[in-house]
């Protein structure tokens, strides 16, 4: 345990000594949703712009706003939200991306990495990276799909049912089935990450993936896998700890930012650790071995 | 002797005969016209209901009636050809389910004979008064041999017998649950001459149509229920007493004052009790389902103590909740004398606030057309308009304005909010005006006109009235009309009584100019702010006072400001309309405008800016389109907007973030 929690204090320092990457990764997830929105804006800004109507919608939920909205600008409401559902592609893409990034980046224990280190890692494994991300999506989806034939099997028709509390158990069942497989195919997900990086040589990812899958049972990876869980939901409690506190709309989006920011670091910290875990267990990295360019 | 006898038996005969007039008459809530005893038996096995039927009926007309009317709503779902499935369709949902041997129903007559002993089975014949649908046989006609003389009260004795539906909409049967709604052969309402629209004395008996549902005279019920030794009854009325024999027990109840009468059984129904003064409120519902009954009471009791406020006492010694299982899902939200079904689902989160909802509209619904019996057929807008009004005040005042109907994961919609966008989003907003009836909604729109708008021009009334002129308005109608059939123009009448003799002074002709646009009209209403302009000193300048000097208006002074602020009426609906000016200074001034002209200035001197303007504030025009333009600043807020939009920005972020997370 004292390895996996080594590790973890190590990820967190990595991130704190590269917080420039960090706020880089911050900083395009914003720009994206700036200009994801930017119809939108526009929109509610020819929508509402000089109606007093503005100032009920930024303090709370307002329906019959929206609703209002929508009668008047039906299909450019329609246009502008399919607009920002494009953006939800370039984030994947961006996500395997930075993923890349971030373990190049990390490679480098207890020091401050040039930039260049992480778009090179990102451009180089790039493709693989995106292919795991398909593969993980595939196999999602194919889980997902056998979950949900196994609760429909006996039929949905409200008139069949004797009551919908045995669906309502089945589904919590399935629901927890599903966060263990999750929870798995997450752990595997990260080592394969390592694992695809330190195998650099092979130009397919199923090899690193199975390597993966026999690692994953391991008590060091689940145990690693289960601290960054933790850790990420401490922060989800604090977060809805102080917006039951506060009330004004200025700093709920604050917090909720902050909250943001710690799950970006979180993704962050948990590919480093488990760079650290796996890797070190494969070639141990030194910080002797850095070229002179990748140090800042 | 034998003579004497038999005067005496004729005596004793006339004395019953009065005395049960006199009772049925004298002391009681309603006319009790049509009054029923039953004897019915529930076979299982062939799913299949068996009874007897005393009808004790009174001519309240001044001519003599020949021939009596009855539905037989089982009929409805005899065959797909039915008027109510030709208009409803046979959904897959409903079909798929349905055993192609027993899943259909029927009702028939098999033997009936008047109080003389005479047999009118040979005079019965299957009517079609609405359409020319020769497969419907919802309605029966039934010639009498010896008419009913004006005034007189005459007794039919009839055994029938009906083959109950699977799961159809509002009855039937599935599992081992049970619910009978419009389920026994019903006589039609014999409307004298000057009652509502007849013009001479005539039967309202419609076929029955897959939207709007009853229309009966009072009377009083009597029903003996046979069922399995372990089922559990509900019904309406009063439970006075049971007994059993081998396999069966037979439950015996009474309803007085009622216009129908309707029951359920299963075995496994859970009954939780609360009460309201002299009412006992029994809920039935499934094990699954018993958890409810907290939100059940405590929204039936607010609504209670609401109407009992507002409009009356509840009458009835009894309310009985009903909480169908989820398959006898078609059978919930409806409202019958005294019995009302709800529905719930476990699988929804408690900000659904479907629980509250459905059980307080069908309650209201207790007051409009249970005891105001309107003919929900005709004018469906009279009871479900007035009801979804209803709905919309209390649930308000019981969960808050803005999240009385959703409450759930930072969305709140309150209900008054979502009736205005349901209408508004369908595109029936303008399909029909509120006269046509139920059938008549041939291209839809009929929950749309009869539900949502009638809401909406009911709550614009209260913004034109006040509340309180309102709630004097509708505690009139009720107390007026209550236990008889009034019509639309009875509801007019009573809002153009009360508003000429409390706001003459505004409207001294009453209100039909307002009930001639949205009761019998399709316009639709917008107002809008479109312009404030401030006016330079150079525009108020010229030859005022003194020919020999070009000078400032005399209006107008050197600290003073001039605005113009431009509104525009863009639909066709006039209605009088506040326009609030707000100033710099933080003060307000507030403006009428007849709402007439397809364009309106308002002048404005003032001594600070001009910032904004907005059009009802206080939104008592809540039937207006689009509340987005009631209202216009000088300049725009590019903080608020900032403020919104950093909200957006947020949200995106963490979705974008989220959606990544598993890849």
């Amino acid at each position: 345990m004292r390895e996996v929690w080594s590790k973890y204090r190590s990820a967190w320092k990595c991130l704190i000594l590269n917080w420039r990457l960090f706020l880089l990764l911050y900083a395009f997830t914003l720009g994206l949703s700036f200009i994801a929105l930017g119809p939108l804006s526009n929109l509610i800004e020819h929508t509402f712009g000089d109606s007093l109507m503005l100032a009920d919608m930024t303090s709370r939920f307002d329906y019959t706003a929206i609703m209002d909205m929508i009668h008047k600008n039906g299909s450019a409401t329609v246009l502008s939200v399919s607009a920002i559902l494009t953006f939800f592609i370039i984030y994947f893409l961006w996500s395997a991306f930075y993923t890349g990034g971030i373990i190049s980046v990390s490679k480098h224990k207890n020091a401050r990495t040039s930039v260049q280190v992480f778009w090179k890692g990102g451009g180089e494994f790039f493709f693989r990276y995106l292919r795991l991300s398909i593969y993980l999506l595939l196999f999602i989806s194919f889980v997902v799909l056998i979950l949900f034939l196994f609760f429909e099997k006996d039929g949905l028709n409200p008139l069949e049912l004797e009551s919908e509390d045995f669906l309502i158990f089945r589904f919590k069942i399935l629901v927890g089935f599903l966060v263990v497989v999750l929870f798995f195919a997450a752990t595997t997900r990260d080592i394969a990450k390592v694992l695809i990086k330190e195998n650099c040589h092979l130009p397919l990812v199923t090899h690193p993936i199975l390597k993966a899958l026999r690692s994953t049972f391991s008590l060091h990876s689940l145990s690693l896998s289960l601290l960054n869980l933790l850790f990420l939901l401490l922060g989800f409690l604090l977060y809805l700890l102080l917006k039951s506190i506060v009330s004004p709309t200025i700093l709920l989006i604050v917090i909720s930012q902050i909250f943001l920011l710690y799950r970006l670091a979180y993704r962050f910290v948990r590919l480093a650790s488990f760079n650290y875990l796996h890797a070190d267990s494969i070639v141990a990295p030194r910080f002797d071995n850095l070229s002179s360019d990748d140090r800042v | 002797m034998e003579s004497f006898i038999h005067v005496l038996l004729k005596t004793i005969l006339f004395l019953a005969s009065f005395g049960f007039t006199i009772l049925m008459s004298q002391d009681t809530l309603s006319p009790r016209i049509a009054n029923y005893k039953m004897d019915v038996r529930l076979d299982i096995e062939k799913k299949k209901l068996t009874g007897k039927t005393i009808l004790e009926w009174h001519n309240t007309s001044e001519v003599a009636i020949d021939e009596l009317y009855f539905h037989l709503y089982y009929n409805a779902f005899r065959n797909s050809e039915s008027t109510f499935f030709r208009e409803r369709g046979v959904p897959g949902f409903l079909t798929q389910n349905i055993d192609e041997n027993c899943g259909w129903g029927w009702s028939e007559i098999k033997y009936i004979e008047d109080q003389d002993g005479n047999d009118l089975s040979g005079s019965m014949t299957y009517v079609t008064p609405d359409d020319d649908n020769s497969s419907d046989k919802s309605v029966l006609k039934v010639k009498l041999l010896n008419p009913v003389e004006a005034g007189e009260r005459s007794t039919f004795v009839f055994d029938w017998e009906a083959k109950i539906p699977q799961t159809m909409p509002r009855t039937g049967y599935n599992m081992d649950y049970y619910f009978f709604a419009q389920w026994f052969p019903k006589l039609g309402v014999l409307e004298p001459a000057g009652m509502r629209y007849a013009k001479t004395t005539q039967w309202n008996c419609h076929q029955y149509h897959s939207s709007g549902e009853y229309y009966s005279d009072f009377g009083v019920y009597e029903v003996n229920l046979s069922v399995p030794l372990d089922y559990e009854v509900a019904a309406s009325g009063e439970l006075m007493g049971q007994s059993k024999n081998d396999s069966m027990r037979t439950w015996t109840y009474r309803a007085d004052d009622v216009i129908d009468f309707t029951w359920t059984t299963s075995p496994n129904y859970i009954v939780q009790e609360t009460a309201y003064k002299d009412t006992r409120i029994m809920l039935y519902s499934y094990p699954e389902k018993t958890h409810f009954s907290k939100r059940y009471f405590d929204a039936i009791l607010f609504c209670m103590e609401y109407l009992d406020d507002h409009l009356g006492p509840y009458p009835y010694s009894t309310l009985t909740i009903v909480d169908p299982p989820i398959h006898g899902m078609f059978t919930g939200g409806m409202e019958y004398p005294t019995l009302i079904t709800s529905l719930t689902f476990n699988s929804f989160p408690a900000g659904f606030k479907t629980a509250e909802t459905l059980v307080m509209h069908e309650y209201i619904h207790q007051y409009f057309m249970q005891m105001v019996a309107t003919n929900e057929t005709e004018e469906p807008w009279m009871d479900e308009g007035i009801t979804t009004y209803y709905e919309n005040r209390i649930l308000n005042a019981f969960m808050g304005e803005r999240a009385s109907f959703i409450d759930f994961a930072g969305v709140s919609i309150g209900s008054k909010e979502y009736n205005r966008a349901e209408l508004f989003s369908s595109d029936k907003v303008s399909v029909a005006d509120n006269t046509l009836r139920s059938w008549e909604y041939k291209n839809g729109g009929y929950k749309e006109i009869a539900y949502n708008k009638t809401a909406l021009w009911l709550q614009t009334l209260e913004g034109i009235v006040g509340t309180e002129l309102m709630d004097e308005i509708m505690q009139s109608y009720f107390q007026r009309w209550k236990f008889k059939h009034p019509c639309r123009y009875d509801f007019v009448d009573v809002v153009n009584e009360i508003v000429i003799e409390h706001m003459s002074y505004k409207y001294p002709d009453g209100m039909n100019w307002y009930f001639d646009q949205v009761m019998y009209g399709t316009d639709i209403c917008d107002y809008q702010l479109s312009e404030i302009k401030e006016i330079s000193d150079s525009e108020v300048r010229g030859f005022y006072s003194d020919l020999d000097d070009c000078e400032i208006s005399s209006e107008s002074s050197i600290d003073s400001i001039h605005t113009n602020v431009v509104v525009k009426r863009n639909e066709g609906l006039k209605l009088p309309v506040e326009v609030v000016v707000n100033f710099e200074n933080g003060e307000s001034k507030m403006f009428y405008w007849d709402g007439e002209e397809r364009v309106h200035s308002i002048k404005v001197i003032s001594e600070s800016k001009v910032i904004s303007a907005e059009i009802d504030p206080d939104r008592k025009i809540y039937i207006d389109h689009d509340f987005i333009n009631n209202s216009l600043t000088v300049d725009q807020s590019p903080r608020g907007l900032r403020l919104y939009m950093a909200r957006w920005t947020d949200a995106l972020m963490h979705g974008l973030e989220l959606m990544t997370m598993l890849i």
